[in-house]
């Protein structure tokens, strides 16, 4: 699926700069904290070890202007998952007046099919419900559209490593 | 990332798109009971549904489950008030909640079913309406109002007689002013 851009040929300013600022103050905060360090470095290394981010190769780093986004991230606890963290990719972080998701249309409201679910949910004697495993991450981004979800890290998690895209 | 984003504004539509592209392509190899199933019953990601007997349940999970697979989604967290339908799904793919449960004997827990608290065991909805620390004032009063969440209108007619002291005090009254007098009882 490609990301469902409103225009057809989308602009952005390269805000490479703010999202490596904005690394630093991370760093401070996996440096100080050694529960969150290890967290955040499991959920990165999972999530490429599951293929839903990846290193990108030298020869593709740069990229046609206007063309590439980086996003700024950070980790979050549920509350009531003290356990496991869930790094968040914000898409709405604005740099120049601009973010991810201005530009990105919504698709169809999906909130009137609420009531409609839930009532046909108590309509029969037997109910069961389930739910799908981390289902947005099951759907791929089309390969140029992949250039608009980058982000930098540290290779392997190794702070004192230079940060990678 | 090569994959769509929690916080993205156009993942819930994207993910959504290929999930009903799943029912549409697969409707001939799954049926088209578990294709209905696919369109019809889920909110994002949260599957709800009813049917009349366990048997038909039983089966119709069976399909819905190799249909979302072979679309690349796993269907997983299995809730049912009916213990049979819940044995004949792995226990791997069952809630947290009932995974070491002993079907035979244990109580079935409370699931949240969209927002709304389903309590399994005795197949009921139940509300918990929480007095938090709240002024006795017009804003307080909203809030704590709007705090119970009843997309179904199930117990309207308790919130609506806190509605109706909101309503009358509205009337000339700041958001922070105490409210005071015989309007309380």
């Amino acid at each position: 699926m490609p990301l469902l851009f409103k225009e057809q040929d989308v602009q952005l300013p390269n805000n490479r700069h703010q999202t490596a600022q904005r690394l630093i103050g991370l760093k401070k905060k996996l440096e100080s904290k050694d529960k969150y360090r290890a967290d955040y470095v499991d959920f990165m290394t999972g999530i490429m070890d599951k293929g839903y981010a990846r290193k990108i190769d030298s020869e593709n780093l740069v990229m046609q202007q206007g063309k590439v986004w980086y996003l700024p991230h950070h980790g979050i606890y549920h509350p009531k998952k003290p356990s496991s963290i869930r790094v968040v990719f914000n898409c709405s972080a604005r740099y120049h007046g601009e973010s991810l998701n201005d530009h990105l249309l919504q698709g169809p409201d999906l909130t009137g099919r609420l009531t409609g679910v839930l009532t046909r949910f108590r309509g029969e004697r037997v109910a069961f419900m389930a739910d799908i495993e981390k289902m947005f991450y099951q759907v791929k981004v089309k390969k140029a559209d992949q250039d608009f979800l980058r982000f930098l890290w540290w290779p392997n998690g190794n702070l004192t490593k230079e940060p990678e895209e | 990332m090569t994959v769509h984003l929690f916080g993205g504004g156009s993942s819930p539509g994207c993910s959504n798109f290929s999930l009903t592209c799943t029912a549409e392509d697969d409707e001939n190899e799954f049926g088209v009971k578990a294709a209905e199933m696919v369109k019809k019953n889920f909110y994002v990601d949260d599957l709800l549904k009813s049917l009349p007997t366990e048997e038909h349940a039983i089966q119709v999970i069976h399909d819905v489950k190799n249909m979302c697979a072979k679309g690349g989604f796993k269907l997983t967290k299995f809730v049912s008030n009916s213990r049979r339908v819940i044995m004949s799904v792995l226990p791997e793919d069952r809630a947290k909640e009932i995974k070491g449960l002993d079907l035979g004997q244990g109580k079935l827990p409370i699931e949240r079913t969209l927002g709304v608290h389903w309590c399994v065991e005795s197949d009921t909805f139940k509300f918990w309406i929480e007095m938090r620390d709240q002024p006795c004032t017009r804003g307080g009063m909203l809030s704590t109002i709007s705090s119970v969440y009843d997309p179904l209108g199930f117990i309207a007619p308790v919130i609506l007689v806190g509605k109706q002291i909101l309503q009358e005090i509205c009337h000339g009254r700041s958001w922070d002013e105490p409210v005071e007098g015989d309007i309380l009882y």
